[in-house]
């Protein structure tokens, strides 16, 4: 409609109604070591100082032409998600009556939130989630099933009646939230965001055994996938992007992993769709698409010892320790679980 | 107006006794409507701001969409309400009616569209309170048209419905409910997202909520309080703006069992009192004097008409339509000034 499409622009048609809190174009920051004498010492004799704009940056070992660049912290970097199992037209299914997010403030999550006049007049009073790592989605799904009007679809209900069907065959009737995932039409249907981790800031890709993230998220090995190595842990969110921009995964972009990861700032973070896509396809502007860089990884730590050592221990670590921090607590929580769980094996 | 109380002027107090069957039986102008209507209307709102002290189990969510007794409705997970313009607007915006919420209008539909009329707007909606927070109390008779009472002509009673096509349009164009989306009665009561996220500091839903909030009930008090004290039209936002009670009125006003009847029009002395009372302008002398029952779109059912009455003529209550042509008994005065044609 022509005379609706200046109007639509006014309400925010054009923007990506996703667009980031932070600056999204930029959504890495640099190894600066400039302020740091013994640091900036330390790493020209090891032969990694690039310029970078006037200042000076450890260089990437695995692209030496290149500075190293992480993930920015969490609150930098966050989308505004909708509610799971948003119907596609979600924004004229909504009367913004708000029943979502009372209801998912008595499940005790507070996941949602209602967006006010600053997040555009398009999205006013629509649910929106927006802060993984303090309130992440539970998938609960309870604001799909007191929706009332379809603007978030009834997709749990729909996978317990096909698996109903299916087991009432069988003689059992066992499910919990989790059979989602048993159906990839009605995961693409729940799917908020997809999850990716950042092998540079991640532990588990530094030396490290960590986890947190796959323990944590309510689908596990569905969405995950572990390779065991002397060199760490590493762990990946199953996730292929086709040639035509589609996104092959069981991650529904809850958060869960977010909240859960040791590093502060979270390595893994939750990213609409077309995002994950861009950053997939040219993974922290080296050209080179996630998987490659992930093999190049593999790659370095199978045939060159040196190169790993200085990637893993000489540079990731200290960013990770020294600058960004590692929250103690929450390793504690895990192994104190798994202790616990271990305890209750052997009693 | 306390020389007014009870129809008489009597130099001494009168007895307790006296004044206990006063109490009991009403004194005109009665206030037993508006005290009923207050405390429905505080209640609800209260109820709907402090849901979240009983989690939500006596009521949920906001005026647009509600659930009522979530997990105590014997074979049901909660009576499901759902506002019936949001549901024609989100119609319009997503160019079919959504079957997920076929019940909850039902609901709605039979509540008010069968049984109570425009009973929504005089005795559940917040900004009625609010509104009438700063009414202006008396109307001259021979102020001009809209601003004293009288019968709503062709024009005026095609403005509201003008205006919800409006609206309709818009929610195609937009893509998304339009006045819904804006409505202050369903902002209003959605303060209790303020309060929540206030006590259990739920990121981003203090402050900005708090503004939003502010502002959509804000601008209706502030549209409403100009039209009434500058322009001296009564209850402006009512009459024209909100079509969420205007499409209750237009389409079962006329023949809700609920309404203003008019019970003895012959004790009439066309003193005008009540249409000066009606907040919504209505000229009753006209109803009462052809002895019709108040079947006009405005009519909020609020009975204020019928507590002011010094002489019984009015009161609220059920009665089925009457066949058309059926009058019940007026007494009808050729040349009688307010009369219209």
């Amino acid at each position: 409609m022509a005379l609706a499409a200046p109007v639509a622009h006014m309400l925010g048609e054009g923007q990506d109604e996703n667009a980031s809190w932070g600056r999204g174009e930029d959504y890495y920051e640099y190894f600066i070591v400039d302020n740091d004498k013994e640091k900036l010492e330390y790493y020209e004799a090891l032969g990694v100082i690039l310029e970078y704009n006037g200042r000076k940056c450890v260089a990437n070992p695995l692209v030496p032409d290149k500075c190293i660049a992480y993930t920015k912290r969490y609150e930098e970097d966050r989308f505004r998600f909708k509610p799971p199992a948003a119907s596609p037209d979600f924004y004229s299914r909504c009367i913004r009556c708000g029943l979502c997010y009372f209801q998912c403030h008595y499940m005790g999550y507070n996941a949602i939130r209602l967006a006010s006049l600053r997040d555009g007049l398009k999205a006013f009073g629509t649910p929106i989630i927006d802060d993984h790592i303090r309130h992440p989605c539970t998938l609960c799904m309870e604001c799909t099933r007191v929706c009332p009007t379809g603007a978030l679809e009834r997709v749990l209900e729909e996978a317990k009646e096909r698996a109903r069907k299916k087991e009432r065959k069988q003689g059992k009737e066992t499910f919990d939230r989790t059979i989602i995932a048993n159906y990839p039409d009605l995961v693409k249907k729940t799917r908020m965001g997809v999850a990716l981790i950042d092998p540079d800031l991640c532990w588990a890709w530094n030396s490290g055994d960590c986890k947190s993230c796959a323990k944590a998220c309510p689908f596990g090995a569905e969405v995950f996938d572990f390779l065991f190595t002397p060199w760490g842990v590493h762990t990946r969110v199953k996730a292929v992007v086709r040639d035509d921009g589609t996104i092959e995964t069981k991650c529904v972009g809850c958060g869960l992993c977010v909240a859960a990861c040791p590093v502060v700032g979270s390595a893994i973070h939750v990213l609409p769709e077309e995002e994950f896509v861009r950053r997939y396809r040219n993974f922290k502007n080296t050209g080179m698409s996630y998987e490659e860089y992930l093999k190049k990884i593999l790659d370095v730590e199978d045939h060159d010892p040196f190169k790993a050592v200085l990637r893993a221990m000489e540079i990731n670590n200290v960013f990770l320790l020294d600058i960004r921090g590692i929250k103690k607590e929450k390793i504690k929580t895990e192994l104190a679980a798994e202790r616990s769980l271990g305890e209750s094996k052997t009693t | 107006m306390s020389s007014t109380r009870g129809g008489r002027r009597t130099g001494r107090k009168p007895g307790i006794a006296r004044r206990i069957k006063l109490w009991v039986r009403g004194t005109p102008p009665r206030r037993k409507y508006t005290w009923a209507r207050r405390a429905l209307q505080l209640v609800l709102l209260l109820l709907f701001s402090f849901q979240f002290l009983v989690s939500g189990v006596i009521i949920k969510g906001s005026l647009a969409s509600s659930r009522l007794f979530e997990g105590h409705v014997p074979g049901l997970s909660a009576i499901e309400m759902m506002d019936f313009f949001a549901w024609l607007e989100q119609a319009a915006a997503t160019h079919s009616p959504s079957a997920v919420s076929i019940i909850a209008v039902a609901v709605v539909f039979i509540l008010y569209m069968l049984l109570l009329g425009r009973f929504f707007c005089g005795w559940v909606c917040p900004m009625d309170l609010l509104f009438s927070l700063f009414e202006r109390k008396f109307t001259r008779m021979n102020a001009p048209p809209l601003t004293r009472p009288h019968h709503y002509g062709r024009v005026e009673g095609i403005i509201p419905l003008l205006l919800m096509l409006v609206y309709l349009a818009l929610s195609v164009i937009l893509g998304q409910p339009f006045f819904t989306s804006i409505s202050p009665v369903a902002s209003t009561t959605k303060l209790a997202a303020i309060i929540q996220g206030i006590i259990y500091n739920i990121p981003g839903a203090a402050v900005g909520l708090a503004l939003s909030w502010a502002t959509l009930t804000g601008i209706a008090l502030f549209v409403n309080i100009i039209a009434e004290y500058v322009f001296g039209v009564k209850r402006l936002w009512c009459r024209f703006i909100c079509p969420i009670g205007n499409i209750y009125g237009f389409i079962a006003n006329r023949y809700s069992p609920l309404r203003v009847k008019v019970v003895h029009p012959e004790k009439c002395v066309k003193c005008n009192v009540c249409s000066m009372a009606c907040p919504m302008s209505i000229d009753l002398v006209y109803y009462i004097a052809n002895g019709r029952d108040i079947k006009d779109y405005r009519c909020l059912h609020c009975g204020r008409c019928a507590e002011v009455c010094p002489y019984g003529v009015l009161s609220l209550g059920f009665r089925l339509p009457k066949p058309a042509g059926q009058k019940t008994g007026g007494v009808r005065e050729e040349g009688y000034w307010l009369e219209h044609p």
